[in-house]
């Protein structure tokens, strides 16, 4: 341990200082307090309790916490880790976050009643109401919206619903009765991997977490578990504990690269160009799975060189099938259907990776051909080291030792994070790593895979029986389309509102802080007849509202949670009676539902929370199905194992029994996803016109976007916005316990020699600023950055930085256009580009604070 | 409101209680705790829970995690290199306490089973013993606390105002058989407590690995330290 006395003692005085100078100002000194009978703390026990309630904490950030809520006289005064999961492995699951609840419970910024605006839209000035008045103004004015623009121009927004079935799913379950349009929230937050859909055609895939404990390298990809997957991470330290080794790609030195076996400080946005290079080696290496590339993949089916198109039986006879796609048979010299409905070839058939071959035609012509793998081959030749060390800094000699490394141990298991999705072509690095993992035959495998980890998007049981209503599904528009309005390229079957937006019913979402550029999402706001808010927390979204509805935390409702992380489903359950006169969003839609369409509310909201889980859990409760035999009294007890396999690892069914691909993201109809992979195999060649067009038909890279827009020689510094460990987004940002330790104002952090040239040093206010805005924070110079990226943590509140303005007024709302060449809401949808940001920082005058 | 009111360890559902049971101790366990500085994450879970058990008020840590590194969470440069590392620090419960010796009313004390303790009664706020604490670990209370709830918190009772604060390595929890909070609410699996006097016991396995802090002072903690593991490059 090298540290001595005096440096212990200041690092004390480095991470507690805030703390020990609030103490120093304190009240004065008073002694006593009620006599005690000398030291009883030899045999003190805790003090007692009412009753412990098991709830879950699942705010937008994949835990899903099993949480026990101590309860005394009526208020919670501990909320600690249920550690109660069967498979002990998980325990005790839950971080200083969830554990600091009670600041948000009884915080200051707790909203207790609903409210009215009294003043200007932003004023901040509210009166508070009785329910009655709220609920009513909300009902006419929605009647009048839907009178005059019609239903579908009421844009309804809450976030992810993986962390909470029943409450959000109240939200999709009144738009379908009434016709409001629901927004999205997984491709809006830039979390839908839309290589995933490309690739794959799943919405996402990913390993639960305790399966990392199997891997023997992990190659993490942006990603920053020890900061944002907190109650995972573990996972990782056990497979190192067993030998296993760790390499992290990041522009930053993150809190998991100090972890890591090996960091790679790659320039930002150009993790493509990495992969290629490391793909390309394993080709040179001889190192490809040529057998999985075969079995699995496109790479054997025939593309015609003068279309670009796969060639299918109905070019080669006539009548033959549309969807009927061809291998070129090596032994027997000429094409072979390949199957869809079943994976490989038959025996007997060697079906060419390489080479072009001439194939005749129905029409008596003929055309030269050859397999998607010799495409996607010809590609990577270009991708040597040197080339992906110039793009990406990483030094050749390092990407051809990862490569080797990757190659030659198995499994290997590739986590991707959100750094490296948030760009405008995200698509193309999910796209390149899913291809990295197939050419070393990791898919399908447990302590392989390719999994991207962000965003608790996942819906794990069939909830149509709650968010449909009589067979009705909503209509979903990406939220993407209400920030900005239609493009040009938008895909003809989202149902963009033919009279615009009117009307915003925003709830568990901070909207007004969490969109990318904000300053556009105004114009939009600024074009609405009525905002709604539901929230429990005072935040700026709330600020911008009409009618502000009071709602209640996961420790006063009933819910039903599940993630991505881990296959537990849970409940959320009352610990206390709602704090104030705060409502579930299933009352608050019963009750606008009665003023607005008495005849539905009847029909569709006359039910509790239980029954609406009761329903669900029977949906999926059949023979094989996600919840067979799971009741509500056994959630009511504890978590319980949704009815998968165990590791649950995506694609087993397709590896093991060669099943086509996809399997059914859930709630979309299989047919709808089946849909992006006509060839049902893992696709790494895309014939639509717009891959065509826009040359992206296999994985390549591509610069980042904002460069086009922002010149780099005005803008040279890339605006990372990372998550960061003290908040999940917006949430937790006004938590006083956690302030303390952090220090309670947005930093932007800065390499020493970005630093110098513009005069700054660390507790300088500083401006931030691109085209699209300009904001005010305060630089902290520090060595874990990289030259030419600054890092600001996204989620603070725009309160707490100078002047008021947060940091997304500076982050893009491109459209890439590919994200648009199908349809369905979140699973192939625009996908933001959050990191995909250009700026530049000067010293900031001496501006009073906001 | 219910009259009746329960233990927080006997209401607790019995997987959760059976997740804390504190294991295999011998007939006079000294209790002690191995953090493992490989699996610490810095996420300061172990602090909040702790301020949240114990109803530590606004501006007081009992426990606090210093980042070996040039500032919270910023690492340091070595080896032509950067590293961090983090560092869980409250008492460490020392067999040789300096502020066991220095306490002029006897304030600060040892129990039986080797945990240093404060009796806030006798504590008259002189605060020799925060000098005399080499690890800086002891806490004053200044004023009257504060909270962000507007009601008490936590398992045990508050101080009188105007004495030193300091953990008690949840000495409330242990008389019910539980591991101390912090030990509970680490997500890493990086605190491992238990009996020293156990030598087949894995605390005291790992305890024998492990490092002591300013080893040179002669304190004897009975809270010690896994340093970081070496790691491998490409």
């Amino acid at each position: 341990m090298p540290l001595d006395r005096r440096t212990l003692l200041k690092r004390s005085a480095i991470t507690a200082g805030t703390v020990a100078g609030t103490a120093a100002v304190a009240a004065p000194l008073v002694l006593g307090g009620p006599a005690r009978s000398g030291r009883d703390y030899d045999v003190a026990k805790s003090l007692l309790v009412d009753r412990v309630v098991r709830t879950t904490c699942s705010a937008n950030c994949t835990g899903s916490c099993g949480m026990l809520a101590f309860v005394r006289d009526g208020v919670i005064v501990k909320v600690q880790q249920a550690a109660d999961y069967p498979d002990t492995v998980y325990n005790p699951r839950g971080c200083m976050k969830g554990l600091s609840y009670l600041n948000h419970v009884y915080g200051e910024d707790r909203i207790a009643k609903p409210m009215i605006r009294s003043g200007e839209r932003g004023s901040g000035e509210f009166r508070e109401v009785s329910w009655e008045e709220a609920l009513d103004r909300i009902a006419d004015g929605f009647k009048r919206i839907g009178a005059t623009w019609g239903w579908d121009s009421i844009h309804v927004f809450g976030q992810v619903p993986g962390t909470g079935y029943i409450q959000k799913g109240a939200n999709y379950r009144a738009a379908a009765l009434l016709g409001m349009i629901h927004g999205t929230s997984f491709d809006f937050n830039g979390d839908l991997p839309m290589g995933m859909p490309i690739t794959f055609g799943v919405q996402n895939a990913e390993h639960e977490a305790k399966d990392w404990a199997n891997s023997r390298l992990l190659l993490l990809l942006g990603s920053n578990p020890v900061e944002t997957r907190i109650p995972d991470v573990h996972f990782i330290f056990d497979a190192l504990e067993r030998g296993a080794r760790m390499v992290v790609v990041d522009p930053v030195f993150s809190q998991t690269a100090a972890k890591a076996d090996s960091w790679l400080q790659i320039a930002p946005g150009t993790d493509a160009a990495l992969g290629l290079a490391l793909c390309r080696q394993i080709v040179v290496d001889r190192m490809v799975d040529a057998d999985f590339m075969r079995t699995y993949t496109d790479g054997p089916l025939l593309v015609r060189t003068d279309t670009g198109k796969r060639l299918r039986e109905k070019d080669l006879v006539a009548g033959g099938a549309v969807d009927a796609f061809l291998a070129w048979d090596l032994k027997a010299g000429r094409p072979q259907v390949a199957r869809t409905d079943l994976l490989g070839f038959p025996a007997g058939v060697e079906p060419a990776l390489l080479g072009t071959y001439r194939v005749s035609l129905a029409d008596g012509s003929s055309v030269v051909a050859t397999p998607g793998y010799a495409l996607v081959a010809a590609e990577l030749e270009r991708w040597t080291p040197e080339r992906a060390a110039k793009i990406t800094s990483v030094p050749a000699d390092r990407i051809v030792a990862l490569a080797r490394a990757f190659a030659g141990t198995k499994p290997a298991a590739i986590l991707m994070g959100g750094a490296s999705n948030h760009w405008y072509h995200g698509d193309l690095t999910g796209r390149v790593f899913a291809l990295l993992s197939a050419l070393t035959g990791n898919i399908g495998r447990s302590g392989g895979g390719f999994s991207v980890y962000v965003g608790q998007y996942k819906v794990r049981v069939d909830v149509s029986p709650w968010w449909n209503a009589g067979g009705k599904m909503a209509k979903i528009c990406p939220s993407i389309y209400f920030v900005r309005g239609r493009t040009e390229t938008m895909h003809p079957d989202v149902p963009y509102p033919k009279q615009g937006w009117h009307g915003l019913f925003c709830s568990f979402a901070n909207l007004f802080v969490q969109s990318m550029d904000v300053n556009r999402l105004h114009k939009t706001l600024a074009g609405l007849d009525l905002i709604v808010v539901v929230d429990h927390q005072k935040t700026e979204t709330v600020k911008w509202a009409d009618v502000v509805l009071p709602a209640t935390t996961w420790y006063e409702k009933t819910d039903l949670t599940a993630t991505p992380l881990h296959p537990y489903l849970q409940l959320q359950q009352p610990a206390i009676e709602p704090v104030g006169e705060a409502r579930s969003e299933l009352w608050i839609w019963r009750e606008l539902m009665r003023r607005i369409a008495p005849d539905l509310a009847a029909k569709y909201f006359e039910m509790t929370e239980e029954d609406a889980i009761r329903a669900i859990l029977r949906a999926g409760g059949g023979p094989g199905g996600p919840t067979e035999g799971i009741t509500l009294e056994q959630l009511r007890a504890g978590p319980v194992r949704l009815n998968v396999p165990d590791p649950d690892i995506p694609f087993v069914k397709q590896i093991k029994d060669r099943l086509p691909f996809p399997p059914r993201s859930l709630p979309a109809p299989l047919e709808r996803t089946a849909a992006f992979i006509q060839t049902r195999r893992i696709e790494f060649y895309k014939e639509e016109d717009r891959f065509i067009q826009l040359g992206e038909t296999i994985p390549t890279y591509k610069e980042p976007y904002d460069d086009r827009i922002h010149d780099p020689a005005t803008y040279p510094l890339t605006l990372l916005t990372p998550h960061s460990k003290w908040r999940i987004h917006s949430s937790y940002a006004n938590n006083a316990w956690l302030a303390e330790i952090h220090g309670g104002r947005p930093e932007v952090f800065i390499h020493p020699s970005d630093a110098e040239t513009r005069g700054l040093v660390t507790g300088d206010p500083i401006e931030i600023f691109n085209t699209r805005g300009s904001i005010e924070a305060w630089a902290h110079v520090a060595n874990d950055q990289r030259p030419g990226a600054i890092t600001l943590y996204q989620g603070w509140w725009p309160r707490q930085f100078r002047k008021g303005k947060g940091v997304n007024e500076l982050t893009s709302s491109a459209v890439n256009p590919i994200h648009e060449i199908h349809y369905v809401g979140n699973m192939w949808a625009p996908s933001t580009g959050w990191k995909d940001c250009r700026c530049e920082v000067r010293k900031a005058g001496k501006a009073p604070r906001a | 409101m219910p009259d009746h009111k329960v233990s927080p360890i006997e209401a607790l559902p019995p997987a959760s209680r059976a997740y804390g049971e504190i294991g295999p101790r011998s007939d006079k366990p000294r209790w002690g705790l191995v953090i493992d500085q490989e699996r610490c994450i810095g996420c300061w879970s172990c602090a909040v829970i702790c301020k949240s058990e114990n109803d530590v008020p606004l501006g007081g840590w009992w426990n606090r995690i210093l980042t070996d590194g040039d500032a919270l969470d910023q690492p340091r440069s070595e080896r032509g290199g950067l590293e961090m590392d983090w560092l869980p620090l409250a008492c460490l419960h020392c067999e040789n306490a300096p502020c066991v010796k220095v306490c002029p009313v006897g304030a600060t004390y040892y129990r039986d089973d080797g945990l240093v303790m404060m009796d806030n009664d006798r504590c008259i706020g002189c605060r020799y013993c925060m000098i005399a604490c080499p690890y800086g670990v002891r806490t004053f209370n200044w004023g009257r606390p504060e909270r962000p709830t507007p009601h008490e918190t936590g398992m045990v009772e508050a101080r009188p105002v105007g004495t030193v604060e300091k953990c008690t390595m949840c000495v409330h929890r242990l008389a019910e058989d539980q591991v101390p909070s912090c030990v509970w609410s680490c997500p890493a699996q990086a605190r491992v407590f238990g009996d020293l006097n156990h030598p087949t016991g894995r605390l005291a396995t790992l305890a024998r690995q492990s490092k002591v802090l300013l080893e040179g002072l002669g304190t004897k903690p009975s809270v010690t330290y896994l340093p970081p593991r070496r790691k491998r490059e490409l």
